[in-house]
């Protein structure tokens, strides 16, 4: 503690000195400080361990260090609606995940729109799976959508949240499958996963990280990958068994409103190099993740597609006509 | 336990005698608020604060109905003080956080640290004095920031007067 | 013994001093309100990314045990528990502390927390994949009732009228409806306005609900906010251990019930420390005393919510749940260290866990002097301290703490407001722990209500489903008799009243 305090000090006094330089500093050098890294969820959760994955990583390239912070609350919505009121230096950045920031300001003022978000970066996606405990009855994907199908609604699956990535994913695969499942949203994929673990559900709407977490006593029907994912070798996509269905959790990185687009691309260069890092690679691919690189240049199509897709579930679910 | 009942049937007001109507007829329209409320909610949404205010407005009832019944005595015990200090208190208080966001932390932070302590003081002033608590003031208000700021890398506001 | 080996192992001088300063630092953070321990834990992870695997786990333990018992200085010497399990600590300890005997409850809160710890730390170490699986059994219907239970708890907190103490709840479980359903997905109650869409966070309505009602009134009178003996008295060691002794079955009892709920993910610690109070109160031979400065009343609460440092440790450990808030901090740093949960934290990396298990073992121990220490300088400085910096020192923490939970200056202004309406609703008789009570049941409460009504849909049965397991009946049966356990007591009173003559405690209920 005592190196971290004195390593705090002159941290936070150099903070104090260069922020009031920043204004002058040009792209080039970017960053000259510390970035604040906020998280508009609480710790401990995928975006977090996420982010903190790449804070050793961001040191090594810049020499400054990412400051991972917290703002949660309303799924992120708080956050969110706060972003462009930051100061707009690139030196404070902001986790941007989807699908809730295309979701949660559909057909309600959430105090900010999809569109207010600058998304430079995105760099990984939780891929969506079902996941059923080792001892489930259901050994496949078919034994799962048989019993569906011979009693509509019969078949319960727990996921985090209502209007999510695992509602969203429950309502696609209802679709795609013809079948009628129970969702029922817990808060947050822990409380979800141990309801599958009490065997108070039988199935889940989770992700690949939550199989890599709870190896040894959940397995996954399927994933929502183009290809098997690397640490789940045997287990099918959902492709793979004619459900077209591609998709999870996809995080990624925004800044305030008016960020100059020099620093912007900078940004986006930066956590590019991240990605490209074999160590960082490795140590995302063992929690289950799957790393992506959408860059600044490609982040309007990469939106416009997502929104596409979204909007098509959002009617289905109700949320918009 | 101000509101115990101290012969049988008569109940102790915890303040004065009106007031114990008045407080069960609030919650009885902050009940009604919230059901008039959730008149858009989804059914998953609005079953649980129905459900709920409708057992406090039953709660908020029954309890006038217990006040009818039996005689209500002004609490005469109960606390005095100077309500003026009270009010500037919560003024002061309100004032700090509403400014906060537009100076920034730390000036919020020292006014509304010495507007606080005149509140709270009662003995006359001494140059001595004024100036101990002031400096005492400053390295609290210092301390704190550092402590925050720095070390718990908490982002205080820099206050947008100032960032334009 | 392999795990004296990695008890030894922990022992190391570095590591020993890395825990000292864990739980020092735990302590001063724990003690100001808003700081909780999953703040002190969360902005530990990243220093600990530097050390050796077990230098840090040990260090994450020490701050998180530190900051734990640091909650119960702001409950004792200003009534503003730190945290939500920190709540009935200011029940007993406020009032002990209001007479004059401040250093004494923080000793025996210091000698409760020590209790409480080590017997959390004893069930993880032995008992822990056993417990794990009573964990998994709590489904959202058991939780429901659970919240039930937890509210039935109000008869024996609400002073005075019950009813009053039902309409404080329900104002409380229908604060916790504001802002964005979990289920359902509905805005709800936020008046068009975006302050409040992520809902209202329950440490800053703590900190407006028990601390700003305390700052209001001290400014209205000139009296000194404790009152201080003429005598210096220290620590108070002697005598708490005295009364620690006699309560030697009310802290087993408290420290077991907290480790034992702790298991539950997302309930634990409130609900530990309030059960473990009611059951105090109601085994004592006194319960009127309970609430008016009885020192069983602290020796309850505190142990157990030191115990539920080791029992949520159980689920975190075991199952990869976290228990707690601080425990999905740590559970998220060890994912980023490689490890995982799970069987083989008990046999290939049972170095780590037994390290980790030796550490907050350590962490618990080092609490006695340092907790005493400390205790007493956050003792002497309270009553020495005059008023008139005393109300902005308190006014200034309210505010950087309530900021820093969400980095929200729009918290600030709830917790004022609520802070407001609290001493309102204080004055005419209704309790800030009813209110507190509801916000923190309401949404377990609520999300185990409907996902149970969904679970039940989907299987053709609701009542089987919500009165189906033997554990959804022990709780409810536990819960009729919390609400009616008063009225019984009541008549057994006036039936040996009658025998006995005349007795004139006797309290009418209303």
């Amino acid at each position: 503690m005592r190196v971290s305090l004195s390593h705090a000090l002159v941290t936070g006094i150099s903070i104090a000195l260069v922020s009031a330089l920043s204004t002058m500093a040009s792209a080039d050098e970017f960053p000259s400080h510390d970035v604040q890294y906020v998280i508009p969820f609480g710790p401990g959760g995928e975006s977090d361990i996420s982010a903190r994955l790449q804070q050793k990583y961001f040191e090594e390239i810049t020499g400054e260090q990412l400051v991972v912070q917290y703002m949660p609350g309303g799924g992120g919505a708080v956050g969110w609606s706060q972003l462009n009121d930051k100061s707009a230096d690139g030196y404070t950045i902001m986790g941007s995940n989807l699908p809730h920031i295309i979701l949660k300001p559909m057909g309600k003022d959430v105090g900010f729109q999809t569109d207010d978000l600058n998304n430079f970066f995105y760099f990984h996606y939780s891929p969506d799976a079902i996941l059923v405990r080792n001892d489930s009855p259901f050994e496949t994907l078919d034994d799962l959508i048989q019993a569906a199908e011979e009693a509509p609604g019969a078949v319960t699956l727990s996921g985090s949240g209502t209007y999510s990535a695992n509602d969203v994913a429950n309502t696609r695969f209802q679709q795609l499958a013809g079948v009628t499942t129970t969702y029922i949203p817990f808060k947050g994929t822990g409380a979800a996963v141990t309801a599958l673990l009490g065997g108070q559900v039988q199935a889940e709407w989770g992700y690949t990280t939550v199989a890599a977490n709870h190896q040894d006593k959940v397995r996954m029907l399927a994933v929502a990958t183009e290809e098997r994912h690397p640490l789940f070798p045997d287990v099918p996509t959902f492709k793979e068994l004619g459900y077209d269905m591609v998709g999870g959790a996809y995080r990624g990185m925004a800044v305030p409103e008016g960020t100059p687009e020099e620093t912007q691309q900078r940004l986006s260069d930066i956590f590019q190099q991240i990605n490209e890092n074999p160590d960082f690679q490795q140590e995302m691919q063992d929690l289950g993740f799957v790393l992506m690189d959408v860059p600044l240049d490609e982040m309007p199509d990469f939106m416009a597609e997502q929104r596409q897709t979204y909007e098509a579930t959002a009617r289905e679910l109700g949320l918009i006509d | 336990m101000n509101d115990a009942t101290q012969k049988r049937g008569e109940i102790e007001a915890a303040c004065s005698a009106h007031s114990e109507y008045l407080l069960p007829i609030l919650f009885i329209a902050l009940g009604s608020l919230f059901i008039w409320q959730s008149r858009d909610m989804s059914q998953l949404g609005s079953i649980f604060p129905v459900t709920i205010a409708v057992v406090t407005l039953l709660a908020a009832v029954l309890r006038l109905g217990q006040l009818v019944l039996h005689r209500v005595r002004d609490n005469t015990e109960r606390q005095k003080g100077s309500t003026s200090r009270r009010v500037l208190l919560v003024v002061a208080m309100s004032a700090w956080a509403l400014i906060m966001p537009w100076v920034g932390f730390l000036i919020a932070g020292v006014a509304g640290f010495f507007t606080l302590m005149m509140i709270a003081q009662y003995q006359p002033w001494t140059a001595r004095r004024l100036l101990g608590h002031l400096v005492t003031g400053v390295v609290l208000v210092a301390g704190f920031y550092g402590l925050f700021a720095m070390l718990l890398n908490v982002p205080l506001p820099v206050g947008k007067w100032w960032i334009g | 013994m392999d795990i004296l080996t990695y008890a030894l192992g922990a022992l190391s001088p570095l590591n020993l001093g890395l825990a000292l300063v864990g739980v020092a630092a735990g302590i001063i953070i724990g003690a100001l309100p808003g700081l909780s321990a999953t703040m002190a834990v969360a902005v530990l992870v990243p220093v600990t990314f530097g050390m050796s695997p077990e230098s840090a786990l040990i260090m994450l333990g020490a701050i998180y045990t530190g900051a734990i018992y640091g909650g119960s200085y702001s409950a004792i010497l200003v009534n503003t528990p730190g945290t939500p399990s920190a709540i009935a600590t200011t029940f007993d300890g406020f009032p002990m502390a209001k007479r004059g005997d401040g250093d004494l409850a923080v000793t025996l809160s210091t000698l409760a927390s020590v209790t409480g710890g080590l017997v959390g730390v004893l069930a993880l170490l032995t008992v822990a994949p056993l417990l794990a699986q009573v964990a998994l059994s709590f489904g959202p219907v058991e939780y429901f009732w659970l919240a039930v239970f937890g509210l039935t708890l109000i008869s024996a907190l609400s002073e005075g009228s019950t009813l009053k103490g039902f309409m404080g709840a329900g104002f409380g479980l229908l604060l916790s409806t504001i802002g964005v359903a979990v289920v359902g997905g509905d805005t709800r109650y936020t008046f068009g306005s975006q302050v409040l869409l992520g809902g209202i966070e329950i440490v800053s309505a703590l900190i407006g609900l028990y601390c700003i009602p305390v700052l209001i009134d001290l400014v209205a009178t000139p009296e000194a906010h404790l009152k201080i003996e003429e005598e210096q008295r220290g620590i108070r060691l002697r005598e708490g251990l005295g009364l620690a002794w006699l309560g030697k079955l009310n802290l087993l009892r408290s420290a077991s019930i907290g480790t034992l709920v702790a298991i539950l993910p997302g309930a634990g610690g409130s609900i530990a420390s309030l059960v473990s109070y009611s059951e105090a109160r109601r085994a004592s031979h006194e319960p009127k005393t309970f609430g008016k400065g009885n020192p069983q009343g602290v020796l309850a609460t505190e142990a157990a919510n030191n115990a539920t440092v080791g029992g949520g440790f159980i689920p975190t450990l075991v199952l990869g749940i976290p228990g707690t808030p601080p425990d999905a901090v740590i559970l998220g740093a060890l994912l980023v260290q490689g490890f995982r949960t799970g069987p083989e934290l008990f046999t290939t990396n049972a170095s780590i866990t037994y390290t980790f298990v030796a550490g907050l073992f350590l962490a618990t121990c080092l609490l006695l002097p340092l907790g005493l220490l400390i205790g007493r300088y956050a003792f002497k400085s309270i009553i020495t301290i005059p008023k008139a910096l005393l109300v902005p020192t308190i006014a200034f923490m309210t505010v950087i703490g309530t900021y820093a939970i969400r980095n929200s200056a729009s918290d600030v202004v709830i917790m004022l407001v609520l802070g407001v309406v609290g001493w309102g609703l204080n004055r005419y008789g209704f309790r800030p722990s009813p209110i507190v009570l509801g916000l923190i049941l309401g949404p377990i409460a609520e999300q185990g209500f409907v996902q149970g009504f969904l679970m039940g849909r989907a299987s053709g049965s609701l009542s089987m489903t919500f009165f189906g397991s033997p554990i959804s009946i022990t709780i409810i049966a536990l819960s009729v008799l919390s609400v009616f356990y008063p009225v019984i007591k009541a008549r057994w009173a006036q039936r040996r009243g009658r025998v006995q003559g005349d007795d004139s405690h006797q309290e009418a209920s209303s």
